[in-house]
Formats: C-alpha cells, sequence, structure tokens
C-alpha cells in the first residue's frame, strides 16, 4: 500500500466521521427543537383550553344568574303575588286569569321557557302556559315546597320528567302571599321550566374554534358517582344517564367533581386519551370540563414531526452530498497525486531501464506461487528472449534455455534460495532462442518474507558475465604464460650461467695444473654457454615485443605475405632442397604484415629444421575452410612429431630434440601472433617419419578483410 | 655395497653440465659406470629396453638415477612419475638435479616420490662438493637391497 493509499484511507476516515458528527449534531438540534415545540405547543393547548372552560363556566354562571334573575322578577312583585293568591282563590275570576296569562305568556315568550306554570304550596299546578299534555314532575312539586319554605328563588337541577321523560331543568321562584292565601297557604310557586335543548346543550356543546373532538360537559356528583349532565358529542342519551364511579381518578371529570380542578391528561368516557380543563361553576352543583382528544392535539405535532422529519432528511442529504463531494475532491486531488508519482515512476524506471542496459545487468522477482519470473527489459534481452507485456514467464521457459546438465543445478539452487532464504549465487550458460552461442549469465537473489515471516517472492539481479568470464579466462592464460615465462626465464638463464662459472673453475684448475687441452676443451663449453645466453636473451627481447608492438594494420593478399615468408626462408629452402607448393588462394587479410609473414616463416622454419631423413622435401601451404571458418596450414612430410608431444611444442624454449638448433622459440612465437588475431594453433601429424600439419585461424584479420570487400577473394 | 660396479643413469640435456657430472664422479672414483642420456623419452627407453637400449648390456639397471627436469620431448617430472609407478623400477632413487629452485617443482617432484632434490649450484667449489657429499652419500653410505 502506497503513502497515498494510506493518506486517502485516513482523509476518507476523517471525512466520514465528520459526516457522523454533522448527522449526529442534526438529529439532535431537530430532536430539541421538537421537543420544546411540541412542550411549547401543549401549553398553548393547555392554556386555550382553560381558556375555553372559564369562557363557558363564566357564561353557564350568568345565565344561571339571569335565570334566577327571572325568578327574582316573580318574587319580589308583590302586586303579582297578590295577583296569584287571588288567582287561588279564585281561579274562575276572568279578570285576574287574564292578568295571570298574561304575565306568564311574556315571560315564557320573551325569555325562552319551555314551559312557566303555577304552583300551589301544596304544589299541584293550577296554571300553565303553554297547557301541557303531561302534568309536572313530583320532583319539581317537591323543589317547589322547598323553594317556598326557604323563601329563595332556587333551580331544580337537571331532573328527568317521570311522564314524557324528558329532562329539564326549572326555576322555582316562590311567591310570598301578605295575606293568607286558600288553605292557610303562605305563598305559591312559579315555575319556569328550561329544556336544555333549546340553549343549554347547544351552548355548552358549541365549541369556539372548529375542532374534530373538543368538546365541553358539564357533570355533577350523586352520591359515589358521577353523572353526565348533559348530551355528549360521541355518545347519545348520556344526559343523566351516564354514570362513572368516582373511583375512575384518571378521568379529569371525576377528578373534578372531587374538587380538583386544572389542566391536565386523561382518560374519556369512552377510554380515548384526552387533555382536559376542568372548571367549577360557582353557585351550582356543577364541574365544567373542557377536552379535547390527545390524538387531535398530537396531529399538529405529528405533522410537524413529518416537517421535521423531512428537514432532517434533507439535512442529512445534503451533509452527504456535501461530504461525498468532498471526498471526491480529495480522491481527485490524491489521483492527480498518484498520476505524478506514476509519471516520476515512469522517468524512474526509464533511468532504471537505461542503468541496466549499460550494466548488462537486470533485476527480477520469483514468484513461488505462480512459478513464474518477472523480469526487467535487460534481463529478458540477456536471457535472449522477447520481453512479454507483462514482463512475466513461466520459470520452465527459462529453464528451458539452460542447457540440461546446468538446469536442474539452477533450479535446485533457486528452491534452496525460496525454501530456507540460503543465499542464491549462481552462474549458468544461457542458450539464446535462436539456438545460437551460450552466453554465461551470473544470477544473485535474496529472499522476501511477508509479515508473517512466511517466504513470499526471491529478486534479484542477473548479469551477463559471458565477456567478463571470457577476459577473465583469457588473464587466467596470460598469468600463466607469464609465470611460465618467468620460470623458464630464470631456469633457462641459470642453467649457462651454471655452466659457466663451474668451467671457470675447471679453467683455473687447468692454468694451475699446466693442462692447456683440458683448458681449451673447457673453454669451448664456456663459449657456448655465453653464446647461449646471448641467444636466449635476443629471443626474450623479440617475444616480449609480439605482443607490444603492433604496426599500423594494412591489408594484404595472402599469397604476398606466404611469398614474404618465403623469401625469407629460401637459404635453407635451397640448402635442403625442399620443394614448396602454394595453393592458389583469393583471400584478404588485414593486420600487421610483419608479425603475418612471422607466423608463415617460423613454420616455414620449422618444417625445413625438422625434415629429417626425407628423400623428397616437400612443404605444401593452403587455405581450407569457408568465411569465419577459414583454416590455414603448413604442412610438411618431414619427421613428424610424436602425438603425445602435440601440446608441448607451442610452449617457450621447447625443443623436441635437444641437439638442433634454436632455441624452440618459433612455435611459441607462432602461437602469440595467433592468439593476437583471435585465433588457435595445432598440429596434426601421423607419428613419427609420417609428416606435420600446422594449421591455425586469425579470425582478427579476417574480419577487417570482409569489411574491405574481402568476401570474394575468401571463396 | 657389493663389489660389482653401481651404475648411475644421468639424464641431462645439457651437454656442458653433463660433461661436470662426468668429471667429478671421475675425479671421486665412485662410479664404475656413468650412463648419459639426452631427454626424457630416451630415458624412459634406458629403463624400459626400448628402441636403441633393447640389449640388457647396453642398458644395465641402474643403482642411482639423476635426473634433470627440463628436458625435451619427454619432462623430467613426467619420468620420475613413470619409474615411481612402475613396480620394478620405483625402488631405484631418484635425485632430481636442476638448476630450477622453483617452489612448484620441488613440490610436485616430491609429489612424485623423488628421493631427494638437488638444485645446482652457481657457485663452483660448492658445485663440486655437492657432487662429492652426493656420491658418498648414494653411493656408500645409503644401503641398498640391490
Amino acid at each position: 500500500m502506497t503513502s497515498v493509499d494510506i493518506r486517502e484511507k485516513y482523509a476518507s476516515w476523517i471525512v466520514f466521521a465528520l459526516f457522523l458528527v454533522l448527522a449526529g449534531g442534526i438529529i439532535v438540534a431537530a430532536k430539541v427543537y421538537y421537543d420544546h415545540h411540541a412542550l411549547h405547543y401543549r401549553e398553548e393547548v393547555a392554556f386555550s383550553l382553560s381558556a375555553i372552560a372559564d369562557l363557558k363556566a363564566g357564561e353557564l354562571v350568568q345565565w344561571r344568574t339571569e335565570r334566577l334573575g327571572d325568578g327574582s322578577l316573580f318574587s319580589g312583585n308583590a302586586n303579582f303575588c297578590d295577583l296569584v293568591r287571588r288567582f287561588l282563590f279564585d281561579p274562575e275570576n276572568e279578570e285576574d286569569r287574564e292578568r295571570i296569562r298574561i304575565w306568564l305568556l311574556r315571560t315564557w315568550s320573551a325569555y325562552g321557557y319551555d314551559r312557566v306554570f303555577l304552583l300551589d304550596a301544596e304544589g299541584n299546578e293550577r296554571f300553565s302556559i303553554p297547557a301541557s299534555l303531561y302534568p309536572g314532575s313530583r320532583i319539581v312539586a317537591e323543589g317547589a315546597r322547598k323553594a317556598l319554605h326557604s323563601g329563595k328563588v332556587t333551580f331544580q337541577d337537571f331532573y328527568r320528567n317521570e311522564h314524557d321523560r324528558r329532562i329539564y331543568l326549572t326555576v322555582l321562584a316562590p311567591l310570598p302571599f301578605r295575606e293568607p292565601g286558600p288553605g292557610g297557604a303562605s305563598g305559591a310557586v312559579l315555575a319556569l321550566r328550561i329544556d336544555p335543548e333549546q340553549y343549554l346543550y347547544p351552548f355548552i356543546r358549541r365549541w369556539p374554534v372548529p375542532s374534530a373532538t373538543g368538546e365541553t360537559l358539564i357533570v355533577r356528583r350523586e352520591a359515589d358517582s358521577l353523572v353526565f349532565l348533559n348530551e355528549l358529542r360521541f355518545q347519545a342519551g348520556t344526559a343523566l344517564t351516564l354514570r362513572q364511579p368516582l373511583t375512575k381518578t384518571d378521568l379529569p371529570a371525576v377528578k373534578a367533581v372531587l374538587g380538583q380542578f386544572g389542566v391536565e391528561e386523561g382518560v374519556d368516557y369512552r377510554g380515548e386519551p384526552v387533555l382536559a380543563a376542568t372548571r367549577p361553576v360557582p353557585e351550582s352543583p356543577w364541574s365544567l370540563v373542557a377536552r379535547m382528544d390527545l390524538a387531535e392535539i398530537d396531529a399538529p405535532l405529528r405533522e410537524q414531526v413529518w416537517i421535521v422529519s423531512l428537514l432532517v432528511g434533507s439535512l442529512l442529504g445534503g451533509s452527504g452530498a456535501g461530504v461525498l463531494l468532498l471526498l471526491k475532491h480529495l480522491r481527485g486531488g490524491f489521483d492527480r497525486e498518484r498520476l505524478a508519482a506514476a509519471a516520476l515512476l515512469g522517468i524512474h524506471q526509464e533511468r532504471l531501464e537505461m542503468a541496466q542496459a549499460i550494466a548488462h545487468a537486470g533485476s527480477w522477482e520469483y514468484l513461488p506461487a505462480e512459478d513464474a519470473i518477472w523480469g526487467s527489459a535487460e534481463t529478458f534481452r540477456i536471457w535472449g528472449m522477447e520481453a512479454p507485456p507483462s514482463g512475466k514467464v513461466p520459470f520452465d521457459e527459462i529453464a528451458a534455455r539452460i542447457p540440461d546438465r546446468e538446469r536442474e543445478r539452477v533450479r535446485v539452487s533457486l528452491m534452496d534460495l525460496v525454501i530456507t532464504g540460503n543465499s542464491y549465487e549462481v552462474e549458468f550458460p544461457v542458450l539464446s532462442a535462436d539456438g545460437g552461442r551460450e552466453r554465461i549469465v551470473a544470477a544473485q537473489g535474496i529472499l522476501h518474507r511477508n509479515e508473517r515471516g512466511e517466504p513470499e517472492k526471491a529478486s534479484g539481479v542477473v548479469q551477463d558475465v559471458t565477456e567478463l568470464r571470457r577476459k577473465e579466462r583469457e588473464l587466467e592464460e596470460k598469468n600463466a604464460e607469464l609465470e611460465r615465462f618467468v620460470y623458464l626465464v630464470s631456469h633457462d638463464l641459470k642453467s649457462p650461467l651454471v655452466t659457466i662459472k663451474t668451467f671457470l673453475g675447471y679453467l683455473e684448475q687447468d692454468v694451475a695444473r699446466g693442462q692447456t687441452d683440458q683448458a681449451a676443451q673447457d673453454m669451448t663449453f664456456l663459449r657456448n654457454a655465453a653464446d647461449k645466453m646471448g641467444k636466449l636473451l635476443d629471443e626474450l627481447l623479440q617475444i616480449s615485443r609480439i605482443g607490444r608492438m603492433l604496426h599500423e594494420p594494412e591489408t594484404v593478399p595472402w599469397d604476398e605475405l606466404v611469398r614474404e615468408a618465403l623469401d625469407a626462408v629460401a637459404g635453407a629452402i635451397a640448402q635442403r632442397g625442399v620443394a614448396v607448393r602454394v595453393d592458389p588462394v583469393l583471400l584478404t587479410l588485414r593486420g600487421d604484415r610483419r608479425r603475418l609473414v612471422e607466423i608463415w616463416q617460423n613454420l616455414l622454419e620449422n618444417a625445413v629444421k625438422y625434415m629429417g631423413n626425407q628423400p623428397v622435401p616437400l612443404v605444401h601451404l593452403g587455405v581450407g575452410g569457408h568465411g569465419q571458418d577459414v583454416v590455414f596450414f603448413v604442412c610438411d612430410n618431414g619427421m613428424g612429431i610424436d602425438p603425445r608431444f602435440a601440446a608441448k611444442i607451442f610452449g617457450l624454449f621447447e625443443k623436441l630434440d635437444g641437439k638442433s638448433e634454436g632455441s624452440g622459440l618459433g612455435l611459441a612465437i607462432v602461437k602469440r601472433i595467433v592468439e593476437l588475431y583471435g585465433g588457435k594453433v595445432w598440429m596434426e601429424s601421423e607419428g613419427t617419419g609420417r609428416g606435420t600439419c600446422f594449421r591455425f585461424t586469425l579470425p582478427g584479420a579476417l574480419q577487417h578483410s570482409s569489411k574491405k570487400g574481402g568476401e570474394n577473394h575468401e571463396r | 655395497m657389493k663389489g660389482e660396479p653401481i651404475v648411475i643413469l644421468l639424464v641431462e640435456d645439457d651437454p656442458a653440465h653433463a660433461e661436470i657430472v662426468r668429471r667429478n664422479f671421475r675425479e671421486f672414483r665412485m662410479a664404475n659406470r656413468l650412463e648419459h642420456v639426452e631427454d626424457g623419452q630416451e630415458a624412459l627407453d634406458y629403463l624400459h629396453r626400448q628402441g636403441r637400449y633393447t640389449d640388457p648390456e647396453t642398458a644395465p639397471r641402474p643403482g642411482l638415477i639423476l635426473l634433470d627436469l627440463r628436458l625435451p620431448r619427454v619432462d623430467g617430472l613426467e619420468v620420475l612419475q613413470n619409474i615411481k609407478e612402475d613396480p620394478d623400477l620405483q625402488s631405484i632413487p631418484v635425485v632430481v638435479l636442476t638448476t630450477s629452485a622453483a617452489e612448484s617443482d620441488m613440490v610436485r617432484a616430491y609429489a612424485n616420490h623423488a628421493n631427494s632434490y638437488l638444485v645446482k649450484p652457481v657457485d663452483f667449489s660448492q658445485f663440486l662438493e655437492l657432487m662429492k657429499v652426493l656420491g658418498y652419500y648414494w653411493l656408500v653410505w645409503n644401503a641398498n637391497p640391490l
């Protein structure tokens, strides 16, 4: 995971947390607002309920006062009382009767009473407007007697008339007589009967504002019961019929008749939850209840809940969108950063690849899970393979490039690395895809483990060490040759020195003893040894020059080189009577002319020198092979060389015949020059007396000739 | 020490050095017979009675071999190896006598069971002294089952 990935994740979390906090805040604020609003709203509703209850209670009091006032109008009217007394004495008196009728009719019609009638002290009905089908209630008669007795205008509260089964209220106004009436009666009673259906019930029922459930009702206590006095909104025939025990205190009406007034929640006669305001109606047995269903009260609150929820939803949605926008913006920033990082990576990648190409070193990774190798461009170049687009190839494809003899070793090393983490450092040959030359490849690797310490992959570098190894080998050969050279020089120079010193000693003895013959012989040994040393030093100088001193390269036809060599050894050839055969070859060489001539010169010298007893000595020079495989040869039919000694002859100062002339340097010189031109020299002989063939290649000299258009000559 | 003369085989390609050895042995009268061969191949021919040495008279079995290392054709070390691998020849003491003081030569000589390794001194009197000691040691004091 890159640092950008981590930062993006981190930022995303922060933004998400921000969103959560925001959402929490919105919800809490909405809740607080709603609770506050609900409380306030309930308070408002309670307040209006109270107001309605107060209003109604006040009006009821007013109404009652007016009704009692109506009664008092008659009670305090002495003339009317006297008129009634006279009428009771003589009901047949038309004048009095008519006067009473007018009074009562006027009262009945003006004040909206249901019925106005006169009762005598016994409670008997004596006159009624209008004339009724049904007689008055016994309750009224009873009440009338009490009223007459108390002398006060009183209300006969709601009662049911036992004759017509209707509910009435009646104002009872006592009409005291100044003089005893018939039978000694002290007065009569005027009853003003009120039908509550006419005005009172509608008044009570009327709600000042439109409401589905708002209702006022009046109740009174009767012993241990609560009695509903009016017709209820949601239940018919309740007046004086519906009762509730006083123990049901969850009814606000019950509480009211028990003297607990105020505003509170409870249940109503239907069992519905309600909010109710209760008030006493002063100077009456009534309690007034203004109630409304909580369902209706809460309806606006529920609506409010919807509105608040909607608001919260849209706020959440809005902040969510904002957060998303912020995230997108952040992602955009991170993506740009990633793009920049990728671009930078590309540059680094390019640099790395360039560096690898220059160093001829590639990088690779081995993925054990896939048994595949990922390689850089240079890696595939080193393997001599086309790099696949993915940069990955199965390991077997790589292994197929390794020659059979090495494949298992490489595989085992790699497995050793993957399994045990042992260092991986192998060198192996690789065949190119076209089956061309082997390349030597050195690979090194280390193991990577995951956080649990399990091997995950191996990675390392691979290097083309073909050139390096070739040069190393060359250097080793050179070193070995140099060592041999030093060794030989020390030995071969020391040998004549020993001779010189020893024979000098003998010479001294000879002189001392006067042995002149012996002295002459000793001096010959001395001279030979000194000559040998001189010659040796010359040759050393000569061979040391070969590698160091090269003249400007020239392009020379092969036959010209051969002719020069033949000229140089013409004397020896003629002396030994050697026949020379030169094949006609059209070939051009390019190199240091003198050194090239020396090759053939030395070989010719060698051939003539070791001709042995051959009666028909013959030397044959020519060229075999084609193109880069051109092989030159110098063959003779001389004494030949035992194949056992074939390897020795090119060594420094090697001679096969101790008595022969020369130091044995000739073939060593040939070898050095041939090697300078990247070639090889070898000897073929079927054995002693069967002649010798020296063959050699000069690819370095041919390469130049082919560039100079010498190909025609090669064929 | 028996009455019979001990044959010494000298393997030496340098005629001057051979002459020195010959003179010394003659001077100290130690070797009745000094056989000289000039290269490794000739030495092997002598010892195995091949080539021109098929006649036992011309190639009597030596009681001591003085061997130079740098020889034409077959190298001294090869000769040494050949001798020491041959059950008939391996008991013959082989003294390497060479100008080379190179450690590599000594190591290889002893690895091939050389009985002794002597470096030819450049000093005349030392050379004479060495030859004297060599003669006494190997031809007089050294006990030999032959």
